[in-house]
């Protein structure tokens, strides 16, 4: 083995959308609302481009249980202020039937100056992910030569998260819509540059050019940590459960540990055909969700997510063992969730049945949409189930 | 849009208001003092609204001294601005989640005082359950950030107080007790240190804080071994020594006594320090 054998930390960012408890519509966050979400969660509370968007910012972590449990009272102490204030946070990637492109954004020359680059694109951008980052103790140089290998998780971040059919008032007829915005608006490929030398002279030339200024406006969906020593995986969308970040969260820190050590096999292909393969099986999770078929780029095999991740499992099997992963891994569910179908399924059900009851084609769209929010602010407060913690206050 | 994210997992947590003292520890004569009072709080956490307005806390539970070590928060701040040390407090009433003891102790949310069930102890959210175990961490996180960030080395000082009579019907006669977990040479010095300054009273006789008629002794109320010592088990280990220090709370009922005890700890803090750096420098030239 080489290279530094420290186990890696976790650090999580959740955009989610703030909507009014009366007409379930986004609203922005009136300043006394904001101010008393800043006094109560300090830093791990900011606002986003869009005005009604706030992010919830876990501390650094070298558990993926105590990263899970802060993301949880991320959710819960916002919601409870939230609340106070006659709002909810949306635990969904993409609000049913806001109007994106006349989502009011935020005051700030970095916005206006993006949303000069990308246009349309970017006001499309009412879209709420979640960021893992693992944090490698490594500098631009080393993260950057781990980067060929672990972009390759993300098609699983996105493809067990999607959770957005829905947008713009209709069925986008994705099972991920915020992955399709943001494979809209920017390469989802990530620079990655032979070494800092590099990375820097790319990002100097696209600023001149009057392109994006550092990573942080590299909106792709994984990058180099910006600021931070951490590989930032940004593909996930925001659902209504947080059971998933775990072991998640524990698969990531594998990966990348297992690559800083040397135990990750080479891709079997040429780096252009890795890259490509990339951007379809994203493209596919886009479409599919859980229920897309990812080519791996370790061994050319087509596998559906479920052996897909098997199959990263078994390849970080040395590396799971090694962090004492294997618990968060257990976690996870022989059937990743398809929670984009079940979604779905509500929403057609409660239209029928409201259309059954004498309601019009729109009033009953409008009801089904407002019952699966209801639903999502359910699940939300219900999560996660944290049965590491419960068993220890119970014992 | 991404606020300092990857700091240490062992610096300052995000997510409460920094205490009102807590920075940068002064350096006494080559060493300093952070002071920890965890039990500082009866307030319900910010997002427990509901068991804040309940009955059962409000004329129950809510200033008693199961709630919070009552006194304890102005002695500490007292003792910090005296110490130029950080004085670091806990935020919530212990009832809600103890701060001196281990997450995965049974004890840490008690189901029960006094034999009686506590409501809002007994169904708890997931979301509520996890804000308490994050705050956990996060007051844990800044003790050991503010120690890691000392200059010099650090004394730790765990202030708590307690109820003269407790669970039994029998006055304590101890007024001010301190003990500490494991490495106890600090306590030890600190006690001949106080026990210099005060003089015993009679069981019969009032405590004097302003007069040092006061009964000092070494592991009472509690036992050096009492589970609830997590702060000193847990933060110790990296400082230079610690000590719980334990005060009786009808001491503690107005300014004037706050301030006669934490004048009388604090010259002895400062005196044991001293001796316990003199014994270090020595030890480590030797």
């Amino acid at each position: 083995m080489t290279g530094n054998s420290q186990a890696p930390t976790y650090g999580l960012e959740e955009e989610q959308m703030v909507i009014d408890r009366g007409t379930l519509a986004p609203a922005a966050p009136h300043a006394g609302c904001v101010e008393e979400l800043k006094a109560r969660l300090g830093t791990r509370f900011a606002l986003e481009y869009k005005a009604p968007v706030i992010e919830l910012v876990t501390n650094v972590h070298s558990s993926v249980f105590d990263l899970t449990e802060e993301a949880a009272a991320n959710r819960y102490e916002a919601d409870v202020i939230l609340a106070r204030h006659g709002y909810a946070a949306l635990p969904l990637a993409t609000h049913p039937w806001a109007a994106s492109l006349d989502m009011p954004a935020r005051e700030g020359d970095r916005y206006r100056r993006i949303e000069a680059q990308k246009g349309d694109a970017v006001r499309h951008l009412a879209a709420n992910g979640v960021h893992l980052h693992v944090g490698t103790y490594d500098g631009d140089e080393e993260r950057l030569r781990h980067l060929p290998k672990l972009i390759h998780l993300t098609a699983i971040h996105a493809a067990v998260s999607a959770s957005s059919p829905f947008a713009e008032g209709r069925d986008t007829g994705q099972a991920s819509w915020r992955l399709r915005i943001l494979m809209q608006l920017a390469s989802s490929l990530p620079l990655m540059a032979a070494g800092p030398d590099e990375l820097a002279h790319v990002y100097g030339a696209l600023a001149a050019a009057g392109g994006p200024r550092d990573a942080s406006e590299q909106w792709g969906l994984v990058r180099l940590g910006a600021g931070k020593p951490t590989i930032e995986f940004r593909g996930a969308d925001t659902t209504p459960s947080l059971d998933d970040i775990a072991w998640l969260a524990a698969l990531t820190g594998a990966a990348v540990h297992a690559e800083r050590v040397g135990m990750l096999p080479p891709l079997d292909m040429s780096a252009s055909a890795a890259a490509y393969l990339y951007a379809a099986n994203l493209d596919a999770v886009a479409a599919a969700g859980a229920d897309a078929v990812l080519i791996d780029p370790f061994d050319w095999e087509a596998r559906p997510v479920p052996q897909a991740i098997d199959a990263w499992v078994a390849r970080l099997a040395p590396a799971i063992d090694a962090l004492g992963l294997a618990d968060a891994i257990a976690l996870r569910p022989q059937q990743p969730s398809a929670a984009w179908k079940e979604m779905r399924r509500f929403v057609v059900k409660i239209e029928v049945e409201a259309l059954g009851r004498g309601l019009g084609p729109a009033d009953a769209r409008h009801l089904a949409y407002r019952r699966m929010i209801e639903r999502s602010l359910v699940q939300s407060s219900a999560t996660p189930s944290m049965p590491w913690a419960r068993s220890a206050l119970a014992a | 849009m991404v606020v300092a994210l990857h700091r240490s997992i062992d610096g300052p947590g995000p997510g409460w208001p920094e205490a009102s003292q807590e920075a940068a520890s002064r350096s006494i004569g080559g060493f300093a003092f952070v002071v920890t009072v965890p039990h500082a709080s009866g307030a319900a956490p910010h997002w427990q609204g509901a068991a804040a307005n309940t009955a059962e806390w409000r004329d129950v539970v809510a200033g008693s001294h199961h709630a919070l070590d009552r006194g304890a928060g102005e002695l500490a701040k007292d003792m910090g601005a005296r110490l130029g040390a950080p004085v670091i407090e806990g935020l919530c009433s212990r009832l809600f989640i103890d701060l001196n003891r281990p997450l995965d102790d049974p004890s840490v949310i008690a189901s029960a005082i006094d034999g009686r069930d506590l409501m809002f102890n007994r169904a708890i959210s997931g979301g509520d359950l996890a804000s308490r175990r994050t705050a956990h961490r996060h007051y844990h996180q800044r003790v050991a950030g503010v120690i890691a960030a000392a200059a010099q080395p650090v004394y730790l000082v765990d202030q708590h107080s307690f109820d003269r009579f407790g669970p039994a019907p029998a006055a304590r006669g101890v007024d001010i007790g301190v003990c500490a977990p494991g490495d106890d040479r600090f306590a030890r010095t600190l006690l001949d240190s106080l026990l210099k300054r005060t003089s015993p009273r009679r069981a019969e006789d009032q405590p004097k804080a302003a007069a040092r008629i006061l009964n000092v002794r070494l592991n009472e109320p509690y036992s050096a071994d009492h589970p609830g010592a997590y702060i000193m088990r847990r933060h110790m280990p990296v400082t230079a020594g610690g000590v719980v220090i334990e005060v009786c709370d009808d001491l503690l009922a107005d300014d004037a006594d706050v301030g006669a005890i934490a004048e009388l700890l604090s010259e002895a803090l400062v005196e044991t320090a001293s001796a316990m750096s003199s014994t270090f420098a020595a030890g480590e030239s030797a």
